[in-house]
């Protein structure tokens, strides 16, 4: 059987898709983006824990304000700063919408800060899920991290809030510090640092109201984002591929969801894995260019389930597997024949590697 | 930030938790915690610990739990009520002709004695573990002789039985056997086939066993910066990081 999934794993796909990261609203049953919305009123929502209205506040809790966003990426070179402000909305019931509104730095000329932003528009799916620090997964949550509260109450753009203190029970790269609305769990403020004392990344609402103006907003559109679908025996039988699937994982980290995500024209697997706070992808891809496949001297058609997939037939004796590693972040990718397979988590590098290594 | 913790006063551990849990502080508290570190540290700790258990949500009780402790007192108080019941009644004196006995025959006074022939019979019951009973009846049994087509029958069935006990010892020789035989053969696969190598970039190997199929060695290559992957990884990348790789790009630069 491994032998199998081993020669499922083959061949290589080029594609340039910076849209790649956005998430519809469409996903799998597993993703946090299908749960019913109902919306919270701030009395409501004190009738749930501290935890659980951190948990729901983003998407159930109709607000809206402009954050102000900076985030320290230490390179060799020296630490390059992406600083901006973004207008946010939430209607409490599902529907958000993230706007940029201005760049501070680095300096730009209106054509890079038009390209930059249209960008960002395009990522609004993905940042609201998965790039700001929130409670993902509340058991995970639970298990994982611990908090530790300040005993004062901040009163912040007019709003009670408690400054928690979270860290990874098992003291990973980096730290949070964030100050929560303590009737509604929505984070006002959040700071990462790293172990080292350093900040890493800083988001804070520079206007908040939990009465926004709901006109004329441009709600994130999943038909405009790339089409996402369950990862099911008939998506895959259409993806043409088995998908890989790792066999072992980071210590705290379990499955969140698995997709298929398609866009101009091209398929690919993403698989997410949480630990409560932190993300980490499993992405697999197949590259599509008419000629390779049957060029291809490595490849033959097996067949898994109702998916016909062109695999290497004599496995490679040796994957390279690349490696890119900025501050507490890892990226790797494997190409084997006509496939990509590709991990990316505020992991450490060897659990990345043995990621990837067990979807081999 | 990383400085080194300074120990509490165990002397003063008590107090302080006691302070933390809200009790009034003394001058002599006070004045220990201004001017030693430790126990400020420890204090402050302790009142944070005290803040975020105050914070923790009320976990309502099981629905059902009212009922369960209801029943579960009045399943005590029944024992209870039984016990007082019992110990209430009046107790059943012994008849008086019946202790009367009781004390001859402690006291050695003869009393009404079994026959001697039914000791005997007992005695060698016991001595011969029922031989002697079994003796007993079975010679009052009258003896036939068995039939000598049954003869045959008890024969043939205890042939067929003979037969049968071979045949599935042979099958369980051969069952074994080639249980056995893949049992060799998957521990030599793990052994043998299945050797993962990883390749550092510094040349260093390391290598483990993780399922039945070979598996590659992997070789790793070090990329400087995100641009130089697949467009795929480094957009989810700038994804986790608010776009921070784009604006690089977008100017111009490389991380």
């Amino acid at each position: 059987m491994k032998r199998l999934a081993l020669a499922f794993v083959g061949a290589v796909l080029a594609l340039g898709v910076v849209q790649s990261c956005s998430r519809s609203g469409t996903s799998t049953t597993a993703s946090p983006e299908t749960t019913a919305w109902t919306s919270l009123t701030p009395a409501k929502a004190m009738e749930l824990s501290l935890v659980d209205r951190m948990f729901v506040a983003p998407k159930n809790v109709a607000h809206g304000g402009v954050r102000h966003l900076v985030y320290d990426l230490p390179t060799p070179g020296g630490v390059q700063r992406l600083e901006y402000l973004e207008r946010v909305v939430s209607d409490g019931h599902g529907q958000f919408s993230i706007t940029p509104v201005s760049v501070v730095s680095p300096a730009m000329t209106n054509t890079q800060r038009e390209t930059f932003e249209l960008i960002q528009k395009q990522r609004e799916g993905f940042f609201f899920n998965y790039r700001d620090f929130g409670v993902r997964d509340r058991e995970l949550f639970g298990a994982n991290y611990r908090v530790v509260t300040v005993p004062t109450v901040t009163s912040f753009l007019g709003r009670d809030c408690i400054e928690l203190e979270i860290r990874r029970r098992d003291d990973a790269a980096t730290w949070y510090l964030a100050l929560v609305d303590s009737q509604t769990g929505l984070v006002m403020r959040c700071v990462e640092y790293t172990t080292a004392g350093s900040v890493l990344s800083r988001t804070e609402f520079t206007e908040f109201t939990l009465e926004p103006d709901l006109e004329g907003v441009e709600w994130h559109e999943t038909r405009y984002a790339p089409e996402t679908t369950p990862l099911t025996p008939a998506s895959i039988s259409a993806l043409g591929f088995a998908p890989a699937e790792p066999r072992l994982l980071p210590a705290g980290f379990q499955h969140l969801s698995s997709e298929v995500v398609t866009a101009e024209g091209e398929s690919w697997v993403r698989r997410v894995y949480g630990d409560g706070v932190e993300s980490l992808f499993v992405l697999h891809r197949r590259r599509t260019e008419p000629g390779l496949l049957e060029a291809s001297s490595e490849t033959s058609s097996l067949r898994m389930g109702n998916a016909s997939s062109p695999v290497a037939s004599g496995a490679p004796s040796t994957v390279t597997v690349r490696l890119c590693q900025v501050g507490p972040w890892t990226m790797a990718e494997a190409s084997r024949g006509l496939e990509r397979i590709f991990v990316v988590g505020k992991v450490a590098e060897a659990e990345v590697v043995r990621v990837l290594q067990s979807t081999l | 930030m990383s400085l080194p913790r300074q120990p509490v006063c165990p002397q003063h551990r008590d107090r302080l938790v006691a302070v933390a849990g809200g009790e009034a502080r003394d001058r002599a508290i006070d004045a220990h915690v201004a001017e030693c570190t430790g126990c400020r540290a420890f204090l402050a700790r302790a009142q944070r610990h005290v803040f975020a258990l105050a914070e923790l949500a009320r976990a309502s009780a099981p629905r059902d739990l009212d009922g369960r402790v209801v029943a579960a007192t009045q399943a005590g108080f029944r024992q209870d009520r039984a016990v007082r019941a019992l110990s209430i009644l009046t107790p059943e004196t012994m008849p008086r002709d019946a202790e009367l006995v009781i004390w001859q025959q402690s006291a050695g006074a003869s009393g009404p004695s079994a026959p001697s022939a039914l000791d005997r019979l007992v005695d060698s019951s016991l001595r011969g573990r029922g031989a002697d009973v079994g003796e007993r009846l079975s010679s009052r049994l009258e003896r036939h002789r068995a039939p000598a087509e049954l003869d045959l029958r008890v024969s043939g069935a205890y042939e067929r039985g003979r037969r049968d006990r071979v045949r599935a010892e042979r099958r369980l020789l051969v069952v074994g056997a080639a249980a056995l035989l893949m049992a060799l053969l998957v521990a030599s696969s793990l052994f043998f086939v299945d050797e993962r190598t990883v390749t550092a970039a510094d040349g260093t190997l390391a290598s483990g066993r993780a399922g039945v199929a070979p598996t590659p060695t992997i070789v790793i290559e070090r990329v400087a910066s995100p641009a130089d992957l697949d467009p795929l990884l480094s957009g989810t990348f700038a994804g986790l990081v608010g776009g921070a790789t784009d604006a690089v790009r977008v100017t111009g630069g490389k991380l």
